[in-house]
């Protein structure tokens, strides 16, 4: 049994080493990089069985796409199968009351709703990927699913992204060259990343916990309301420092590897709008459900029962899109209640800035989105709603409402 | 990577080792370890 | 009527901006309100149009119109 403590000071290790192995193109490079990520699995792995799930798993779509990859009509199907799946290895608590299924598979896998995406943009992707020949190979599929530096919580990256940075021009050999600012900047992103990570975020999630468990103990409402918006003000925090952190960590020792990974965040709470905010923050979350729910969603409602009514559809697609994006991030209610509120704010969002362009003209919109003071309240009043809706993230806020 | 290190680069790696000397500091006083596995 | 002037129709419309002009040098920088959303609309609305399909990557990689007018002229040359 591995505990949290080890796995850091291992990880840690691994990302000091990992360069030595990795900084250098050679034909080896792919097979060193795929021990490394088959190590850290086994690493993470509690039991045999978990270990054996864990490959069928991750072998599954490469499997399903080597036998029947040029059956277009049977993507949709394999999609379902894959998700179906994860619901069930993810224990998503609703669905297994409501089915009344047997709980076989008592372990959580390292890094599953990661592999959900990466397996999803495989299947989805394969055969555009086969008729620009890039290498399908079971060395080259493990290594992007397994990535040991994307592993835990992304960035997602996308297979060909994965592919085109791992092999650069596929002509260079030999060690990939570094500059002095390079190393330093990024040794100095990982220390960064460590630093918000283990200091500020776990002094942050400390105080979120203490006011949160302190809110029964407050009479009246406005008390509780207070001290709940304390809670807010420190969770939200600890959420950019602790995610931000963790993906400075990645992307900086990653970059010590000569392996690019994509930006997560860039200023999240600086959002005017919920629209914004994804943009903002996990960034390749965004844009991978942007592709893969959003734009086959809407693009269906258009062409069949909405055809023209654009706003409409955009609003529909987008509110259904953020539904599933906030259950994904969890498997008990709150997260459906987090999804439901991102959704909201999106179609709210989407409609106020339609409507207002509506009324007030080109000229006087233009006007009114570049105001400072506009700018400010929107930032604030953005900030404020995020903020509460992620204390649906990681606390049972339903249960407040509910009763325990 | 033939550059020389000046004594810019000599100060922010000082500066690097005692951000990480804080670090493992906060690590071995604290009891509780965070990490975030977005709920796995 | 060219791509350019069809496309601008299109960009006219989904931005529902009758002054927006582009050309072959134009990027989503230049045009405001092209965000990753509206992306979404312009593509799908462009693909109604000229009655083609776009796979993602194609999209994601395009720098400018004149690289997306090159792009809907293969396609539809390819029918």
């Amino acid at each position: 049994m591995i505990e949290l403590s080890t796995k850091s000071l291992f990880f840690a290790c691994l990302i000091i080493v990992a360069p030595f192995l990795l900084r250098y193109r050679s034909r080896l490079r792919k097979t060193v990089f795929l021990a490394l990520n088959v190590l850290v699995i086994t690493a993470a792995s509690h039991s045999l069985l978990q270990w054996v799930i864990t490959v069928i798993w991750v072998m599954l779509p490469y499997l399903l796409m080597h036998f029947w990859g040029s059956r277009e009509k049977l993507k949709p199907f394999m999609i379902a199968g894959i998700v179906v799946i994860y619901v069930y290895l993810a224990k998503y608590g609703f669905v297994f009351s409501l089915l009344h299924l047997p709980e076989i598979f008592l372990f959580k896998i390292l890094g599953l709703s990661y592999f959900l995406f990466r397996e999803i943009d495989y299947i989805m992707q394969y055969k555009s990927l086969k008729e620009e020949g890039y290498s399908l190979g079971c060395i080259d599929y493990l290594n992007y699913i397994l990535d040991f530096y994307t592993l835990m919580a992304g960035p997602i990256l996308r297979y060909r992204e994965f592919v085109d940075d791992f092999y650069g021009s596929g002509e260079e050999t030999g060690f990939i060259p570094i500059t002095k600012k390079e190393l330093l900047d990024d040794i100095n992103r990982v220390i960064n990343g460590y630093v918000k990570v283990y200091v500020i975020s776990a002094i942050l999630d400390s105080w979120a916990k203490y006011w949160f468990d302190g809110l029964k103990d407050h009479d009246g409402f406005l008390k509780a309301a207070g001290a709940f918006c304390i809670f807010a003000f420190f969770n939200c925090w600890y959420i950019y420092f602790n995610f931000s952190g963790y993906c400075d960590i990645v992307i900086g020792a990653a970059g010590l590897s000569g392996m690019k990974i994509h930006e997560n965040f860039n200023r999240p709470y600086m959002s005017v709008n919920v629209v914004e905010f994804w943009n903002r923050h996990h960034i390749t979350l965004s844009e991978w459900i942007r592709d893969y729910i959003f734009t086959p969603f809407y693009k269906w409602l258009l062409s069949v029962p909405l055809k023209k009514k654009i706003l409409l559809a955009q609003c529909i697609s987008l509110f259904v899109t953020f539904l599933v994006a906030g259950i994904w991030h969890g498997t008990t209610m709150d997260y459906v209640m987090y999804g439901l509120f991102q959704g909201l704010g999106i179609v709210v969002a989407t409609l106020w800035k339609t409507k207002r362009k509506k009324w007030l003209g080109k000229e006087k919109n233009k006007k009114y989105e570049n105001n400072p003071v506009v700018i400010t309240v929107a930032r604030i009043v953005t900030w404020g709603y995020i903020c509460l809706t992620f204390t649906f993230t990681g606390y049972p806020v339903m249960s407040l409402f509910t009763g325990r | 990577m033939d550059e020389r290190f000046d004594i810019k680069d000599i100060l922010k790696i000082v500066w690097m080792g005692f951000k990480a000397a804080v670090v493992i500091y906060a690590v071995f006083q604290a009891s509780n370890l965070t990490i975030l596995y977005q709920g796995f | 009527m060219s791509t350019l002037e069809r496309l601008q129709e299109v960009f006219r419309d989904v931005f529902d901006d009758e002054d927006i002009v582009i050309s072959n040098e134009t990027t989503a920088d230049d045009i405001e309100g092209w965000d990753s959303l509206t992306h979404v609309v312009l593509i799908v609305a462009v693909q109604d149009e000229f009655d083609i399909k776009f796979s993602i990557a194609e999209t994601n990689t395009l720098k400018n119109i004149g690289d997306f007018i090159k792009l809907i002229d293969n396609k539809i040359q390819g029918k």
